[in-house]
């Protein structure tokens, strides 16, 4: 590295608000990580008609008061508004909405006790959370009984349009194929269509290869995550781990931005690199602004314009 | 047993314990919904989102209404969170409920007619009905004679490319009779 080089870095790393974001100090790690998880609250959070108000308050109580966002009653309100609206909904909330509320009860309990550790405890439950949501996921694909034949991504490829795009790039399919074949499942799905018989779908030796592919590499990339989540490591070991959860997150909500995910995913992340590595937390607060640019349908535009 | 009232004692170790219990109970009922009452494996806190396509969204449901003004296929939007949870967790205590849901709100014509074409390439018309959340073009609600609910689940055979159909239960009103699951 050069010298110009290197003072150019020294002058990023050590600029104040960088060095606040990284969260050195636990004061600065606490403050990140509430104003992040307020963030997906407020972005992705609950949005049950009964709840809407009660969290527009909440929140506004938050900017007007900023050092609510440490305090346990301020988190417990939250959470109580979090698990109603999740009970009242849960048959179709998504999954990312339970793991948020159980998100919201470990930053009740981080910031209720005066005794905890925060920080800590703060890293041992987004470790678990994490671990949680990649075992649960690796779990529920291996019972699923179409998943790891590949019949799973090679229906979502030929049918789901936010992987049209992505499909007809790789495999030099038309994209006109993509648009028949949702319009071939939508009659099915049809109620004033429902005595028609239904049309075959198209779909190529590529399209099943790369099924199979994204299949196992999802499927893989889970496992490995959900078992580093549980070995100690080096500290090279921890950069690594973090390379490969970023490497997980940077084309998974490219093609699917489930954002508040995403995000949570992030925050998790965030919350476990070690104190030796602040730069990490920078890269994942760098994913957290990407994230957002994936909600523009970029790789659709650049597929049916070029 | 010491060992055992010490280690709880551990700062943090209680709180973190509290968390893993609660996703632990939830994970139970998600598996116990799933066996039990076909809940998708996308839904209830399973974690299970892309590992299957019965996902909520492949499950259709449908509702006829007959009335004074002749049949009427309600909007998707007028069949509400009930809707929602049907397709979800299609239980024939969920169709029930939402048979009786149905049957008691106040229908109306929304003035507009769905063509779709059929596979012989001829025409098929039906006039739309709403709840009164809907935009009205008439504002005169509907006599409902009988109702009539149909519910399936759509899934590919990726080997034949062929699109198979599973009903999930019928259910039909009438104001005679009630509510009866099929």
């Amino acid at each position: 590295m050069s010298s110009e080089s290197r003072s150019l870095w020294q002058c990023i790393s050590t600029h104040p608000v960088l060095d606040q974001l990284s969260g050195r100090d636990s004061h600065q790690f606490l403050a990140v990580v509430s104003a992040l998880s307020l963030g997906i609250l407020i972005f992705h959070g609950f949005q049950h008609v009964y709840f809407a108000i009660p969290f527009q308050l909440l929140v506004m109580a938050w900017l007007v008061v900023p050092s609510l966002r440490q305090a346990g009653p301020y988190w417990f309100i939250v959470f109580l508004f979090s698990a109603a609206s999740l009970w009242l909904t849960w048959t179709n909330a998504d999954n990312h909405k339970y793991l948020l509320c159980y998100w919201v009860f470990a930053l009740f309990l981080a910031f209720d006790s005066k005794d905890l550790d925060k920080t800590e405890f703060l890293r041992r439950s987004a470790r678990y959370l994490l671990f949680f949501t990649m075992i649960m996921a690796v779990v529920q694909k291996t019972l699923a009984a179409d998943y790891l034949d590949g019949s799973f991504f090679e229906f979502i490829l030929m049918t789901d349009s936010r992987f049209s795009a992505l499909a007809a790039l790789l495999t030099g399919m038309d994209p006109a194929l993509f648009a028949e074949n949702r319009e071939i499942y939508l009659r099915a799905m049809d109620p004033m269509l429902a005595d028609q018989a239904t049309g075959t779908l198209h779909s190529s030796a590529q399209l099943h290869s790369l099924a199979m592919a994204i299949t196992w590499i999802n499927y893989l990339d889970q496992i490995v995550i959900a078992l580093v989540l549980l070995l100690p490591l080096s500290r090279r070991g921890e950069i690594a781990k973090h390379l490969l959860l970023m490497a997980f997150i940077v084309p998974v909500y490219a093609v699917a931005p489930v954002i508040g995910f995403g995000w949570l995913i992030i925050v998790w992340g965030y919350c476990l690199v070690p104190d030796s590595a602040p730069w990490l937390r920078l890269g994942y607060l760098g994913l957290f602004l990407l994230l957002c640019i994936y909600e523009f349908p970029w790789l659709s535009l650049f597929v049916y314009t070029a | 047993m010491q060992k055992l009232i010490s280690c709880c004692q551990r700062p943090g170790l209680m709180p973190l314990a509290l968390l893993v219990i609660s996703t632990v109970i939830i994970l139970a009922h998600h598996f116990y919904r799933v066996q039990h009452s076909d809940l998708s494996r996308w839904k209830g806190g399973g974690m299970g989102m892309f590992s299957t396509q019965d996902a909520p969204g492949t499950r259709t449901l449908a509702l006829m209404i007959h009335s004074d003004q002749g049949s009427f296929l309600a909007s998707q939007d007028s069949l509400g969170r009930a809707g929602t949870r049907f397709t979800a967790m299609p239980t024939a205590d969920n169709l029930h409920s939402l048979c009786v849901q149905m049957a008691t709100k106040t229908w109306y014509a929304l003035g507009s007619v769905r063509t779709v074409t059929l596979n012989d390439q001829s025409l098929r018309s039906l006039p739309m009905a709403g709840t009164a959340s809907d935009s009205l073009a008439n504002p005169r609600p509907l006599q409902v004679s009988a109702l009539s609910l149909t519910s399936w689940k759509t899934r590919i055979d990726v080997a034949q490319r062929q699109i198979e159909r599973r009903s999930l239960g019928e259910a039909r009103w009438s104001r005679a009779e009630g509510c009866d699951v099929f």
